[in-house]
């Protein structure tokens, strides 16, 4: 498929006009009031940039690691569940993606193809994503399949003991997430982490869904290689503060023992720099993802981490650095926003504004 | 159960009241700044969750003054409920018996007070406007007790009715409004009035309409046994701040020697958790009660405490607790609101935003 669109606002209208209602709906939904979503905005659109001048830009490095890893941008794809209803060829879609452009995709327990088959799919180091549905027997097994598949890393979700409250989801929709071993996930406690470290071994740990400092310590305590800072795109408790509300106390907190990375509206070139400049070694995407996906599965997507690396390119020359390592909490200050927050309020060309 | 969310319950409640029942159930006085200042101070508080704490088994119950609540909602007094639902307030007493609440009788609805206290025998509790001296005081408290109510609420925010412009603009008054026998007691309420009120009743008083911890604390000097914050839903004083507001001040000046009940915009599991975690005992439902009666009277209201009590426990247990005297504090944020405050903006997907 050539997919070619010259801005995400493109990319976005085809989506729209790709996807059926339920799958833009489950994609673009958050929980209750979606206020938790719409504050990853807002708190993105309060922060500015103090740009320096007068520094050669003609020569910028836009790349960087994760846990060892190496990433093109600083942009990860974050896990996401059925990605198989709205892309042809589900996760393997985003992992051809990965590939090609070089960055690491995380593969949710809950999508299709499955574990090994997306590990199989192509030899870039990745990441799987697990939710807990079963006992510390099945626990423990699922761990053994991960490093017999060769996962470089693998990532512990902690933000959802209970499925957040979807109000844009249709009975049928609701009905398909009553599961059962859903149960399990209510039950994880700190000691699951130290379970799983002990069966994964070397393998790094991530904690997806911390939003306190009191718990990014506790992850350090533990060993925890990375902090991921996230309220799911909003989908899970309301009321919550932005992620990057969060990101400064959490690395104040983590102290440099564990990397940070954080998702959560994350939409503009400008957003992710933001992030890195108050100390996060990468951003999820994952709205963003989907809406790629959607508009034209894994070249769609592609084209969309090169519209982002273009934007990331042109911020981070204004802003005056040549490498993400000199970015410093320095090239940001508080800002009011000029707009009023919501998942499509970054492109402000859509018609209408918001498309629902 | 019909529904699944309260935004149905609102759009059905619209298409089912009619324009002047719709205002009276929907409405504030003057600028409905108060009514909107509520919304906004529960928008301005967030949660913080802490993750990795078995939640598999989650308590929502307590009481009010030693009688038992299946959650921390009660049923908030509403005058002429006749004109909202046939069975006006046996509905709510019907609803209140079947889920496991609360209702709190108004001295200015139907049916009488002795036909709704023999419709079942759960605790409740009777709310009584003064509208006449001593004798009419004696004698309408002789058939409170004796139909035995638990409690009596005394309200104090209404020395003078205010401007409902709605219905002033519309040449409508409710029920309650027509005779207006009385109103100079309601002006001369003072707390020689309470005292004798307090003897004449001779059990638990509870102080309806208290807005400043200077109130608060001659209310517990008098000895009430619960204060309840209200502002009357936006109702009365006008430019008044939001409940949620004003809650932490009143908790600290009543320090524990009384109960204290707060209503005003509550919508959302979300709204009550903060306000127990705030101090609040349990939080009254005003215009989601009426909504919810309007929608579909008993049924829809038990189906309305129903969605309360998910919301409650997915709240509770994404916030990492597993009982109300769990929540404090130190579970809150202070926070901006993502948007404009009005007294539907918990719902963002009713048709156009706000229905009028």
């Amino acid at each position: 498929m050539d997919v070619n669109f010259e801005t995400s606002h493109d990319m976005i209208l085809m989506a729209r006009r790709n996807l059926d209602q339920d799958n833009w709906d489950y994609i673009c939904g958050a929980a209750e009031s979606e206020t938790s979503l719409r504050r990853n905005r807002m708190s993105l659109d309060s922060l500015a940039f103090r740009p320096r001048v007068c520094r050669d830009v003609s020569e910028i490095d836009t790349a960087t690691t994760f846990l060892g890893h190496k990433l093109r941008i600083p942009v990860m794809l974050a896990p996401m569940g059925g990605i198989e209803k709205f892309s042809p060829k589900g996760a393997n879609d985003v992992d051809d993606a990965a590939e090609a452009f070089g960055t690491i995709n995380f593969i949710s327990t809950v999508t299709q193809p499955g574990l090994e088959e997306v590990a199989e799919n192509s030899p870039h180091p990745k990441c799987f994503q697990i939710y807990v549905r079963g006992d510390n027997d099945w626990i423990r097994d699922l761990c053994k399949r991960i490093v017999r598949a060769k996962y470089s890393m693998v990532t512990l979700t902690v933000d959802s003991a209970f499925y957040g409250n979807r109000e844009r989801l249709n009975p049928s929709q609701l009905a398909l997430r009553r599961v059962s071993a859903r149960e399990w996930q209510k039950k994880i406690t700190w000691d699951t982490v130290k379970m799983i470290q002990d069966t994964i071994g070397s393998t790094p740990l991530t904690l997806k869904g911390i939003m306190t400092a009191e718990d990014a310590a506790l992850a350090v305590e533990h060993g925890v290689n990375a902090i991921y800072i996230s309220n799911h795109g909003g989908r899970q408790l309301d009321h919550v503060l932005g992620n990057i509300q969060m990101l400064p106390e959490i690395v104040a907190a983590a102290d440099g023992k564990a990397e940070i990375i954080v998702d959560g509206g994350f939409t503009r070139g400008t957003d992710i720099i933001k992030a890195i400049a108050l100390g996060a070694k990468a951003v999820g995407i994952g709205r963003l993802q989907a809406w790629a996906l959607g508009a034209g599965a894994s070249a769609g997507l592609i084209r969309c981490l090169e519209l982002l690396e273009k934007e990331i390119t042109t911020t981070m020359g204004l802003v005056g650095v040549t490498a993400l390592d000199q970015l410093t909490p320095d090239y940001i200050t508080q800002a009011m926003p000029v707009r009023l927050p919501h998942e499509f309020s970054s492109f402000p060309h859509l018609p209408g504004g918001r498309i629902t | 159960m019909e529904f699944l969310t309260n935004h149905e319950i609102i759009v059905r409640a619209r298409r089912n009241a009619t324009g002047a029942v719709w205002d009276y159930l929907a409405g504030g006085s003057e600028s409905e700044t108060t009514m909107r200042r509520n919304r906004q101070a529960l928008d301005s508080i967030a949660l913080r969750p802490r993750v990795l704490r078995d939640v598999s088994h989650i308590d929502l119950s307590t009481t009010i003054l030693g009688f038992p609540l299946r959650i921390p909602v009660f049923l908030a007094p509403m005058a002429s409920l006749q004109i909202v639902t046939p069975a006006a307030a046996m509905a709510v007493d019907e609803a209140a018996e079947e889920f496991g609440v609360i209702n709190i009788l108004s001295g200015h609805t139907q049916p009488s007070l002795e036909e709704v206290a023999v419709n079942s025998p759960h605790p409740k509790f009777f709310q009584i406007y003064v509208r006449g001296d001593r004798h009419w005081i004696a004698d309408l408290l002789a058939r409170v007790r004796e139909n035995r109510y638990r409690a009596l609420a005394v309200t104090v925010d209404t020395a003078v009715y205010s401007n409902r412009e709605r219905q002033l603009m519309a040449g409508w008054e409710p029920p309650s409004r027509r005779n207006p026998g009385g109103r100079e007691y309601l002006a001369a309420l003072s707390w020689d009035t309470y005292d004798e009120i307090a003897e004449i009743w001779g059990g638990p008083m509870i102080l309806k309409g208290v807005g400043t911890p200077e109130d608060a604390a001659l209310a517990v000097e008098h000895g009430v046994a619960a204060v309840y914050v209200t502002n009357h839903g936006g109702r009365q004083l006008d430019h008044d701040r939001g409940s949620a507001s004003v809650l932490p001040e009143i908790v600290a000046a009543v320090d524990g020697r009384a109960e204290v009940l707060v209503d005003g915009g509550f919508l959302r599991g979300t709204d009550i958790v903060k306000a127990i975690a705030l101090g609040a005992r349990a939080v009254g439902i005003g215009k989601l009660q009426a909504w919810a009666l309007a929608a579909g009277g008993q049924a829809a209201l038990e189906n309305c405490l129903h969605i309360l009590e998910t919301e409650l426990t997915i709240a509770m247990g994404l916030l990492g607790v597993t009982a109300l005297d769990q929540l404090d504090p130190s579970c809150l944020a202070r926070a901006r609101p993502v948007g404009p405050c009005h007294e539907m903006s918990a719902f963002p997907f009713l048709p156009g935003g706000r229905l009028t």
